[in-house]
């Protein structure tokens, strides 16, 4: 998918595109469009970014190339039009669905802002120190999180959040670009925000794109296999059935059999 | 029955919170002191999720008078404040020297100095739940290190001078929510992010409803903290199909109208605002991790229609159910 770009940024110089106002708060260029981000270092290893900006020009922000030492990103947006993320080939359609996303410093990772966009965003990140001490070394549950984390580096991690967590990220976002809160309300509820999105990753909830796409090919041969009686459904009806698009449907098939769905047919008859 | 009568200055050093244990038979797992002979039942559980802070959770059930009797600390030793939630309210008697301290659904989160001198007993043969937090005046400053000039001016009182603090407070909505949270999960094998996470939200919680102006609903009656919470698991075990309200009511002992106003107190929402919503986070949920037809989840669900469910998924998360379904990658 092509977007016309009026700007690409790393998300390592991401205030180039902001005008530095003190006190943590950085203002958007008013060529690019209006709003806030406002940074905070909470704790050694520990950063928030909180967005709140409207944007008039096409803007592209990239990961970095995962040089130095490792980090991790996790954005919550609380609002997001206009926005189309972007993982290696994938072209990530499931905003507002899809409103958390978990990258590593070394995941291939776009994110494509279109005008007019609104964003409205909570940005954490930490070391990966930060989630040893805090996490890893501090409870046998989380014993399976650092292959987790090692899979972040080939695919971002997704989730979508509740309406009430929504509103709690949307009510710190504004907070702090109105600077109305006190630096210690901002890390305890950032930390509550980041505890509660670990949770969630240690009890699965969470998907990767690699695997929604196996699991909509895995869907798939399981019908093919549930309905082997002779039964031929058209495109038509397994995209019905599955709720995605034929051409989706084409594509799955064929990452699936090798093969389009009629010449499956075919061959079908040929060797009954 | 006799009245057993423990004097202590502090339960947050491995020496303290030892002869605590000692004293009542208790026995040290990890963490925890382990509680079941004639004295009392049950766990206390002390964490120190930072340098200078400490998390105890108690969940016992004594069977003799009890009388603690914290002292006050030596004036050369470090300042340190405490906050306690007590959560059965009625069921513990305070007093600040000799004077009696109001414990009661008003009055149930205690803000205190180690230069106070406190009595704590329980009621007998009651099983309670309740936690404190300690902290340091050195930890309480880092973490207020850049708060705002009105703020440090209305938390100075508190730590410059020797002068004695007891005060109570009622637990806000937050504060039930986070205290429920510590309630049912076994923190000794939480992960040390989620302890200081929870222990920071109820500090945090504590300052900005003194010093801040920020004035929670106040509960108008006497919560049944634990009766409410039973009827929020009830309500989650029965997401299929809507019980009704007049059963939850007699199943935890309440009239359905104190069940609606105390239900709304806690959640800050009524009960079936509350219901749907838990609902449709399920719907999503499955629909993430089965990948099934909104017809399917909508009867697994208890809906007879698709479109009443669809309906109700779209005012709730503001897209379709099956836009989750189409969620695609290309």
């Amino acid at each position: 998918m092509n977007y016309s770009v009026d700007h690409t940024i790393s998300f390592e110089k991401l205030t180039n595109i902001f005008t530095e106002k003190g006190d943590n708060l950085f203002i958007l260029r008013p060529e690019i469009g209006t709003g806030t981000l406002s940074i905070f270092n909470l704790e050694k290893g520990l950063r928030a970014r909180f967005w709140n900006c409207e944007f008039d020009k096409a803007v592209q922000i990239h990961n970095g190339n995962g040089h130095g030492k490792p980090y991790f990103n996790l954005a919550f947006f609380s609002k997001c039009d206009n926005l189309q993320l972007e993982s290696g080939h994938k072209h990530f359609k499931g905003v507002p669905v899809w409103d958390t996303v978990f990258i590593s410093s070394s995941t291939i990772f776009n994110i494509h802002i279109q005008p007019v966009a609104r964003v409205q965003c909570l940005g954490i990140s930490f070391s990966y120190e930060w989630i040893v001490n805090n996490l890893l070394n501090t409870s046998q549950a989380f014993l399976y999180f650092e292959k987790k984390l090692k899979d972040l580096n080939a695919e971002p991690l997704l989730g979508s959040m509740t309406v009430e967590d929504k509103k709690r990220v949307a009510d710190l976002v504004i907070g702090c670009s109105k600077k109305q809160l006190e630096l210690f309300h901002i890390k305890s509820a950032v930390l509550k925000i980041t505890s509660d999105f670990f949770k969630k990753v240690q009890s699965q909830e969470l998907v990767s794109l690699q695997n929604c796409a196996e699991q909509h090919t895995l869907d798939i041969r399981n019908f093919f296999l549930a309905n082997d009686n002779g039964f031929k459904p058209d495109i038509k009806t397994l995209a019905a059935h599955f709720a995605v698009s034929e051409s989706t449907i084409k594509r799955y098939f064929k990452k699936q059999y090798g093969t389009t769905l009629s010449t499956y047919h075919r061959s079908n008859n040929k060797h009954n | 029955m006799n009245e057993i009568h423990y004097e202590f200055r502090e339960l947050d050093n491995d020496a303290s919170f030892l002869s605590f244990g000692e004293f009542f038979g208790g026995t040290l797992k990890n963490q925890t002191l382990c509680f079941d002979n004639e004295v009392a039942k049950g766990e206390l559980t002390r964490l120190e999720p930072d340098k200078g802070l400490w998390l105890r959770k108690w969940s016992l059930n004594v069977y003799q008078n009890i009388i603690l009797h914290k002292l006050p600390a030596p004036a050369t030793t470090e300042k340190k404040l405490g906050l306690v939630y007590f959560l059965d309210p009625s069921l513990f008697q305070l007093k600040n020297q000799s004077r009696k301290i109001k414990c009661n659904s008003h009055h149930n989160n205690l803000f205190y100095c180690n230069s106070a001198k406190l009595n704590f007993s329980v009621t007998t043969g009651q099983p309670f739940y309740a936690v404190d937090i300690a902290f340091t005046k050195t930890w309480l400053l880092n973490q207020f290190a850049e708060a705002s000039d009105p703020f440090r001016m209305a938390m100075e009182p508190y730590l410059k001078t020797n002068k004695e603090i007891v005060s109570m407070q009622p637990c806000t909505i937050e504060d039930y929510k986070t205290l429920h949270e510590l309630e049912l999960s076994p923190i000794e094998e939480q992960d040390s992010l989620f302890i200081r996470s929870r222990v920071y939200s109820l500090v945090t919680n504590f300052f900005y409803k003194c010093f801040c102006g920020v004035k929670e609903k106040r509960m108008q009656c006497a919560i049944q903290y634990e009766k409410i919470m039973r009827v929020a698991g009830i309500l989650a075990e029965n997401l299929q199909k809507y019980p009704s309200i007049k059963a939850i009511a007699r199943e935890v002992n309440m009239s359905v109208s104190s069940l609606l106003r105390q239900f709304k107190l806690i959640y800050g929402k009524g009960i079936n605002e509350y219901y749907l919503e838990k609902k449709m986070e399920l719907a999503k949920k499955m629909m993430y991790e089965n990948r099934t037809t909104v017809k399917a989840i909508a009867q697994a669900l208890g809906y007879k229609q698709a479109s009443p469910f669809i309906e109700r998924f779209i005012k709730h998360h503001g897209f379709s159910p099956g836009k989750i379904l189409k969620t695609s990658f290309e």
